[in-house]
């Protein structure tokens, strides 16, 4: 089901129960008022009954006008509030009926004592007296009625109170129940949601990090779902595009090799043929006809250097990379013996960091080694002595390596030039060199996930670092 | 050094840049190696004279070459097919071979193949380096080494 759907039913489903929660408390309470009522009334009943019933007892004894007076008044007083009941169950309609019909009777039964009392001077005393004691008694039996039925009233206001604070109490819990049932099931959709979209997270990250091929896995028939398809279609036309822009790249390097490589051949030719014309027929030209062909040969020597360089760039890019632990520190007291052995008495202290371990290539970072010290031991060569360090230090949280040297430096304006190929800072007089050094560097350094950088100051020094992401 | 060198043993090159064919020939006779070489152009024309076919119908093949220079980036048929062709037969598997790479990649590539060739040289643009190359090779493969007995057929 869609997880919208969801949504939608258990918000109506929550409404509906609100909404019955609140219609059954009304209604619950509006039957524990109606009780109540009926049950002061009932009460009222009783007690005008109660005071009618002494009224009439108190007239036996003293048959006073005030006291008939007063009898009238009550029993006004208790047809009002009878009238005014409004009970709603049968019974409790048969008991009213009941009294009605009571109440009817005590009032004739009273009038019949008052008149019973008002003959009683004119005829003789022992009928009177018989008289008045049968009817004081009847009055009493029916007043007694009437409490009686006054007392059932309130007894069945009772019942009808009680019964209504007992359904109000059921049904209250029973909502709350559904309540609970509506927010586990709204915590189960949240589940639903929460559960995949970390999955999503994490599939989203994986391939962030270079796994073209993975796919996230999630079995529903909701949005979450559309979602992931649509993630997996993406990630489909992210690899497809990329393995495209990746043979494009593979093209131009394979063009960039091949064109480098035919440039070979014809220079072969031009240098061997200049060189068996000197040669062979050197003896017929003069100095300058020789010098010309000499600067044939030494450009051709240039572009054969350089046809080596970019070749060698290159290989970076199309060299398969066999990731392992390398041993930094051991490759550079290998290339700091083989500088010494080729310039031995050149002044140089070598400071290097023991145990520097990184992970990559071997041979790659070997080549990268070799080009930050060579170029340090190049660059000092103009100082009479010199101090080169290869060291490790914290830049922006990670690790990085460097090389550090006391030499000609550089100005800091170029410092992002020097690792463009064949860019140079210094001439070739001053320090030879086809500049390829450091874009090779920059290569391999990228193909490492990494950064390479570079601070100097002219005269003063420079520094290389470089990061690797291979961990 | 001369004196010493069998001028009957001829030297097969396989090469199709006719300039290299030309600097090649020039640093041998530099090199005062005077043998006989035979130019094949291409991976065809090589196995055509090893083998008395097409071209070199009804050549005699006793008449074995003491040594094969050959470039890789032939066309019709590259150096190495060429040179797994050559091992692959008895007649001609003991025959030293030199493979002219022009690169250190084809170097590589070379030695990928466990294919037993003799030795390389990497075409140098400098031709003083060609030469000492070659002068070794001359000095190496005709002089110093006896070639190696030939197999009737
Ligand atoms: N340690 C260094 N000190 C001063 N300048 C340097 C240093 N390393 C590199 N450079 C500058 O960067 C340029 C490019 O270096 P590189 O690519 O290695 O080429 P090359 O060594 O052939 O000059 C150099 O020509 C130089 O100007
Ligand atoms: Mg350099």
């Amino acid at each position: 089901m869609r997880i919208k759907t969801l949504l939608l039913i258990n918000a109506a489903f929550f409404i509906i129960i609100i909404l019955l929660i609140s219609l059954v408390i009304s209604w619950a309470g509006q039957k524990e008022n109606d009780a109540k009522e009926e049950k002061i009334l009932a009460d009222a009943i009783l007690m005008d009954v109660n005071e009618l019933r002494a009224l009439a007892f108190d007239y036996s004894r003293h048959h006073e006008e005030r006291i008939v007076v007063q009898w009238t008044i009550k029993l006004d007083e208790l047809k009002k509030l009878i009238d005014k009941a409004d009970f709603k169950t049968s019974r409790q309609k048969e008991i009213l009926d009941s009294i009605h019909y009571n109440i009817d009777s005590v009032e004739s039964s009273f009038s019949d004592f008052v008149t019973n009392n008002a003959i009683q001077t004119s005829r003789d005393t022992a009928t009177y007296q018989q008289r008045e004691d049968l009817l004081v008694s009847l009055l009493l039996l029916k007043t007694q009625m009437i409490v009686l039925d006054a007392f059932k009233l309130s007894e069945e206001s009772n019942v009808i109170f009680n019964m209504a604070s007992q359904s109000n109490r059921i049904i209250v819990i029973f909502s709350l129940i559904l309540a609970a049932i509506t927010i586990s099931v709204s915590i189960l959709i949240m589940r639903s949601i929460v559960q995949p979209l970390s999955r999503l997270y994490e599939g989203a990250r994986i391939i962030g990090s270079g796994n073209l091929d993975y796919q996230v896995d999630i079995k529903s028939y909701d949005e979450i779902n559309r979602l992931s398809n649509a993630f997996n279609q993406m990630t489909a036309k992210l690899k497809e595009r990329t393995s495209h822009l990746e043979s494009a790249i593979q093209e131009m390097e394979d063009f960039a090799y091949s064109a480098s490589h035919d440039l070979r051949t014809p220079l072969r030719g031009i240098d061997g043929f200049s060189q068996a014309f000197l040669e062979d027929y050197g003896e017929n030209l003069d100095e300058t006809g020789r010098d010309y062909l000499n600067r044939v040969r030494a450009a051709s020597q240039k572009m054969s250097d350089i046809i080596d360089g970019m070749l060698s760039l290159s290989s970076i890019t199309r060299k398969k990379m066999q990731i392992q632990e390398v041993d930094l520190s051991g490759l550079a007291a290998t290339i700091i013996r083989k500088l010494r052995i080729n310039q031995p008495q050149r002044n140089v202290e070598f400071v290097i960091a023991q145990g520097l371990i990184a992970t990559g290539d071997p041979q790659m970072l070997g080549i990268v080694l070799e080009n930050l010290l060579g170029n340090a031991w190049k660059f000092t060569s103009r100082h009479q002595s010199a101090r080169i360090e290869f060291g490790e230090k914290l830049a922006d949280g990670k690790t990085a390596y460097f090389v550090r040297d006391d030499g000609a430096g550089f100005d800091m304006a170029y410092a992002d030039k020097l690792f463009k190929p064949f860019e140079r800072q210094h001439t070739e007089v001053e320090f030879p060199g086809i500049g390829i050094g450091l874009a090779i560097v920059k290569r391999i350094i990228n193909r490492h996930r990494g950064k390479v950088w570079a601070e100097g100051e002219v005269e003063k020094g420079a520094i290389f670092y470089f990061t690797l992401n291979y961990l | 050094m001369s004196k010493e060198l069998d001028l009957n043993k001829k030297i097969l090159l396989v090469e199709d840049n006719l300039d290299d064919v030309a600097l090649t020939m020039r640093a041998l006779k530099k090199n005062k190696i005077l043998n006989e070489v035979i130019v094949a152009n291409d991976g065809v024309e090589a196995l055509d004279y090893m083998f008395g076919t097409g071209k070199y119908i009804g050549r005699d093949l006793n008449d074995v070459p003491s040594v094969i220079l050959l470039d890789l980036k032939l066309p019709r048929i590259d150096g190495l097919e060429v040179l797994r062709r050559i091992r692959a037969d008895e007649s001609t598997k003991m025959i030293p071979v030199v493979i002219l790479t022009s690169s250190k990649e084809e170097h590589d590539l070379v030695e990928g193949y466990t294919l037993g060739c003799n030795s390389y040289i990497r075409k140098p643009i400098d031709f003083d380096r060609f030469l000492e190359a070659v002068n070794q090779l001359g000095m190496y493969w005709l002089l110093i080494n006896e070639p190696p007995p030939l197999k009737k057929r």
